[in-house]
């Protein structure tokens, strides 16, 4: 019987980002299983408090922390338990984005520093065998 | 067991809403000890929606939250379906978690003007709160 992650799109990780006011800090969100691959769909990030207006964060593989979602701007972001979610626009012209093979680890990366507040990053996605 | 909805982007509910009645309905209430974030929403109609529909989604004592006026026009036919969800962008529009025995409701603002039943399928996930 297939996991549940090879047939729903499902909860990937569930991952504590413990500040915001660090430039270039890097948090692990996931690392894909042994002969599996994953693709990744969306996230949400909530958070405790006001990141104020100049903070951008990125999500990619390590080493390609922009590879799947680019540079977004998290000044809407005002007060606990606000909540955006992250995912490559949809178009007529699908932006590219990648499958992540087994043991690739995933990072939220801290690309603008802003207020000292932590969040919580729910990953969505799918698993594959590899 | 963890429920699927804490697992799994899930259906939270299914809602018959009366398109053609000015009014909000009740799609989901956070069970007692979570918390709930919203991820999209489909809407299906039983005939056309016409051209007036207008409609949003969010907490009931204060309904745009969640999803702010959206028009129902591209729905000519039974079985026609939109999705329904913040848009996505490089600043990402703000939306919320719900707490526990907070109530979301879709809230008709221009009705449809004839006779119209739309089913309101939820969906969106669940944490410990």
């Amino acid at each position: 019987m297939g996991l549940l992650k090879e047939s729903v799109i499902s909860l990937l990780s569930s991952t504590a980002i413990a500040t915001h006011a660090t430039l270039n800090a890097e948090t692990t969100i996931y690392t894909v299983p042994t002969s599996k691959t994953c693709i990744p769909c969306f996230a949400f990030l909530r958070i405790a408090g006001d990141v104020g207006n100049v903070c951008t964060i990125t999500i990619g593989q390590n080493g390609a922390e922009s590879d799947w979602i680019g540079t977004t701007t998290l000044s809407n972001l005002d007060a606990a338990g606000d909540v955006v979610c992250l995912w490559p626009v949809p178009s007529a012209t699908p932006e590219k984005m990648k499958e992540y093979a087994a043991a690739v680890v995933l990072k939220y990366k801290v690309t603008t520093a802003g207020n000292a507040v932590a969040g919580t990053l729910y990953l969505f996605g799918n698993l594959d065998d590899a | 067991m963890p429920k699927s909805e804490e697992k799994c982007l899930a259906l939270l509910s299914t809602t018959s809403v009366d398109l053609n009645a000015v009014a909000a309905t009740v799609l989901y209430t956070v069970p007692p000890g979570k918390t709930m974030i919203p991820a999209f929403a489909w809407l299906r109609v039983s005939a056309t929606a016409g051209a007036l529909l207008a409609f949003t989604i969010g907490l009931s004592t204060a309904l745009t939250d969640w999803i702010g006026t959206t028009n129902g026009d591209n729905l000519d036919a039974a079985g026609d379906a939109i999705i329904i969800s913040p848009v996505p962008s490089a600043t990402p529009a703000k939306i919320q978690e719900y707490t526990a025995g907070e109530i979301i409701s879709i809230d008709v603002t221009v009705a449809v003007g004839s006779a119209c039943t739309g089913t309101l399928y939820l969906f969106g996930f669940e944490d410990d709160a």
